[in-house]
């Protein structure tokens, strides 16, 4: 069932005390993020760096922010997962050991991304440079094909065997 | 999925994640995967090959589990090899192919790499004009000229403690020294020795392995005189910094063990 956008963390209906980023999707539709959780975005931080942005009045005052290839259905699961992340100490990429998440934490990732079979979500957290999101959304799809055999590969991952008999001959 | 959507870099991403089975299998999938994982920037950090027979050879990586081993073709193997990081051969069959030449790093396994045999490596390398980055003495006995030529060529030596009792002052004193302790034997035999000699001289550790040992006192020498720390296998070090002397800590127990220990190592 698709999310509903109105009633979802991110929809704009929400407290105005709180300090809010907000977006537009692909399709239009406006989101809000609280400031924490949408500064995990490195997109977000480098518009508001570019703009000038540097208090919260200004971050209350700005346009949304439009994001051209981020549809709506997986902003909201970028929502979900900035929101859940927002008090965890930066991602480090190459110093991994220090993103050590509690149990808790790594079961909740691991069921959010689970279910994951689009690429949506991937391209979002690619576009909105979102790191922590990133790597885990790599993780999972590299977890799909563990233990496949190169035929189950090319099923899940939808690829075309296109080598000719010579080729396949010389990787037997 | 349709993995051809998901964008290039994430691609790369997605490999990076992919033990070394998965990668090899997807390499074999299509000419653009093929493509996709000769150009992936991931290396391997350990990787290890022997006993060539026709088109094929073993392959070693260091994972999870231990090494294992694939049955690889040839082809596969070249590519995947380039660019390894750190590449252990074992020559007891003698043969050498010329992708040795390539490795950043080369190391030496095993106490059937007999001195005379790394000789002819060496002087294969020195014929390429470069240097070893490093080279690994494991098991191995010391040799005189073999030492000699390493003080003067490589720019890095590894050993384990089973090098030590023909060759300890010799190992100790090269410009580079990566130490690997990996059997708590060898540790309650010669521990000791290094630690005496390297406190005498003032040197610095430049890398110290420690694997499938239990913790012990004396292990916090360490922690003192090196950069950096790793641990592997099932005994999982920990130390603490202190005055933020080690810099890195690894424990190995991640299924990516072999991509973990390439970052750590490269980083260092």
């Amino acid at each position: 069932m698709a999310p509903n956008f109105e009633e979802a963390p991110g929809s704009s209906k929400r407290l105005k005390e709180e300090i809010l980023y907000r977006f537009h999707s692909k399709e239009g539709h406006e989101f809000t993020m609280e400031k924490a959780a949408a500064e995990l975005s490195g997109v977000v931080k480098q518009i508001s760096q570019d703009l000038g942005i540097d208090d919260d009045e200004s971050i209350r005052n700005m346009k949304p922010i439009p994001l051209i290839n981020v549809s709506s259905e997986a902003f909201h699961y970028v929502v979900k997962w900035c929101e859940q992340h927002k008090t965890m100490p930066p991602w480090e990429q190459d110093k991994w050991w220090l993103n050590e998440r509690d149990e808790e934490m790594k079961k909740w990732e691991n069921e959010f991304l689970g279910g994951l079979t689009s690429e949506q979500l991937f391209d979002a957290a690619n576009y909105m440079d979102i790191k922590c999101l990133l790597d885990k959304c790599a993780e999972t799809v590299a977890g799909m094909i563990k233990g496949k055999s190169v035929e189950e590969i090319r099923e899940i991952w939808e690829l075309e065997n296109d080598f000719t008999p010579e080729e396949e001959e010389a990787m037997k | 999925m349709n993995f051809l959507d998901v964008p290039l870099a994430c691609q790369y991403k997605v490999l990076n994640f992919l033990d070394s089975k998965s990668f090899l299998k997807l390499s074999s999938t299509s000419t653009y995967c093929r493509t996709l994982a000769k150009n992936c920037p991931r290396k391997f950090f350990n990787a290890r090959f022997e006993e060539y027979s026709g088109n094929k050879c073993g392959f070693m990586v260091q994972e999870e589990s231990g090494w294992r081993s694939y049955d690889v073709p040839w082809a596969n193997l070249e590519f995947l090899l380039r660019d390894a990081v750190l590449l252990s051969v074992s020559i007891s069959e003698g043969k050498l192919p010329d992708i040795n030449l390539r490795a950043q790093y080369l190391t030496m396994v095993g106490s059937e790499t007999r001195p005379a045999k790394l000789m002819e490596i060496f002087k294969r390398y020195k014929e390429a004009n470069r240097k070893y980055e490093g080279v690994m003495l494991w098991g191995l006995p010391a040799e005189e000229n073999l030492m000699a030529w390493l003080n003067e060529n490589a720019n890095r030596v590894t050993a384990g403690l089973l090098s030590l009792p023909h060759s300890k002052y010799t190992v100790l004193k090269m410009p580079k020294l990566y130490l690997q302790l990996q059997h708590d034997a060898e540790i309650q035999t010669y521990l000791g020795i290094v630690i005496d000699e390297w406190t005498r001289n003032e040197r610095e550790i430049e890398d110290v392995y420690i694997g499938n040992i239990p913790i012990r006192p004396d292990l916090k020498f360490f922690e003192k005189h090196t950069n950096f720390i790793s641990g592997g296998g099932k005994g999982e070090v920990r130390f603490g910094s202190v005055d933020g002397k080690v810099l890195r800590l690894k424990l190995e127990t991640d299924e990516r063990g072999s991509f973990i220990t390439m970052d750590m190592f490269g980083g260092a």
